[in-house]
């Protein structure tokens, strides 16, 4: 058997062939070309049988049975799920945020910290004996005019008490 | 690849069942929930095959299917039918198991040496000691048996390796089938396979050396 250029067709041209060969992958010229060759070769008709029987070891093992409303809840959780991805663990389906997600999660957690924050506040403002109506900057006016009312308190007491130091040293 | 569609003329049957893919998208893409799933019944059944064959466990298996569908659903408007509905579903399936094992760890591309770039002479002494040993299972294995010793050597395969065995030993796709699934050459998948071959030959007399049968010479120039 010759190739298209007239050149015999060796093993060294049928190696190469024969997985495909065996894979059914072959055909035209060189499929006719293989199959003369091995009308002629023992040895490359050893090869095939090596090929072949090699792909004895890929049998077909049983099924995977499908569980019982698998497609019912699937098409339930991508319904379910909108824009998103829905991403399950183990057998307990979660939601994932893919499309958009990130801006999404950045928005939540920055709500979350925001409340945490207003959160320590009011705890701390109640505890020094303040109302709601006292936080933030209406708390710090509250404290400075706390501090002023007890400065004049201060001032008035030392006048008074200066006044007296006078009238006594008058006597 | 297997179809599940029953006809006597094999290219009508694939029309048919396209056509049917085709409007059930479409009526998805509307909102139609039961066309959904009558898409996911049409192709469960498969996926759970695909999937059994990477995972030991029922629950992964089960997670990686169904996450195949959610990321279907998802994706459903980039749907092109330039390729069947079932390439379509069994690319984003590969993906999410590929995607997984490298989560785990398991990188598909980091595991093996180049191998497209190695050649197929580059596989190694050990390699070249057993190609030409004939391996076929033991006709006294259960099938069963036969099974479980395959999987077992499969699953000491680079992952690169084991998909093209899966997509051709097992479901049964044809060269062009596995290149539009991975989006790689035909030559590429030739030589994918060539090489896994050798890799599971090798792995299986590792772990198996009584599978080791009569040697022949090769070829001789004839």
């Amino acid at each position: 058997m010759t190739d298209s250029n007239d050149r015999p067709f060796t093993c060294a041209d049928a190696e190469p062939l024969i997985p495909r060969f065996v894979d059914g992958e072959l055909s035209g010229a060189q499929g006719d070309a293989l199959r003369h060759h091995l009308m002629e070769c023992a040895a490359c008709r050893s090869l095939v049988q090596e090929e072949t029987s090699q792909r004895q070891w890929f049998v077909p093992s049983e099924e995977v049975p499908v569980p019982e409303g698998f497609a019912a809840r699937v098409t339930g959780l991508a319904f379910a799920g909108g824009g998103h991805e829905l991403t399950p663990v183990g057998s307990a389906p979660k939601l994932r945020l893919v499309s958009g997600g990130s801006h999404a999660v950045r928005f939540q957690m920055a709500l979350s910290a925001a409340a945490a924050v207003l959160l320590i506040v009011t705890g701390f403002l109640i505890a020094r004996g303040h109302t709601g109506a006292d936080i933030g900057g209406g708390g710090l006016q509250a404290d400075e005019s706390e501090l002023e009312r007890i400065e004049q308190e201060n001032a008035a007491e030392e006048e008074a008490l200066r006044k007296e130091a006078a009238e006594r040293s008058g006597r | 690849m297997r179809t599940d569609d029953v006809s006597d003329d094999p290219a009508a049957a694939a029309a048919d069942a396209a056509a049917l893919d085709a409007r059930l998208v479409e009526r998805t893409l509307d909102g139609d929930p039961a066309a959904f799933e009558a898409l996911v019944t049409r192709y469960q059944r498969r996926l759970f095959g695909l999937a059994r064959h990477y995972s030991k466990s029922a629950a992964e298996v089960e997670d990686i299917v169904q996450d195949t569908f959610l990321k279907a659903y998802s994706r459903l408007a980039t749907f092109q039918q330039s390729s069947s509905f079932y390439t379509w579903l069994y690319r984003i399936a590969v993906n999410t198991i590929l995607d997984g094992m490298k989560r785990k760890g398991r990188s598909p591309v980091q595991a093996v040496e180049d191998p497209e770039l190695s050649g197929r002479s580059g596989h190694g002494a050990t390699d070249a000691t057993t190609e030409r040993l004939t391996i076929r299972p033991d006709a006294r294995l259960e099938r069963d048996e036969t099974s479980r010793i395959t999987r077992e050597v499969m699953d000491e395969l680079p992952d690169i390796f084991r998909t093209v065995l899966v997509m051709r030993e097992l479901e049964e796709m044809t060269y062009q089938e596995i290149a539009d699934t991975l989006e790689i050459s035909m030559g590429t998948v030739e030589s994918r396979l060539f090489r896994a071959r050798a890799r599971f030959k090798n792995k299986l007399l590792q772990l198996y050396p009584e599978f080791a049968g009569a040697s022949s010479d090769g070829p001789s120039g004839a």
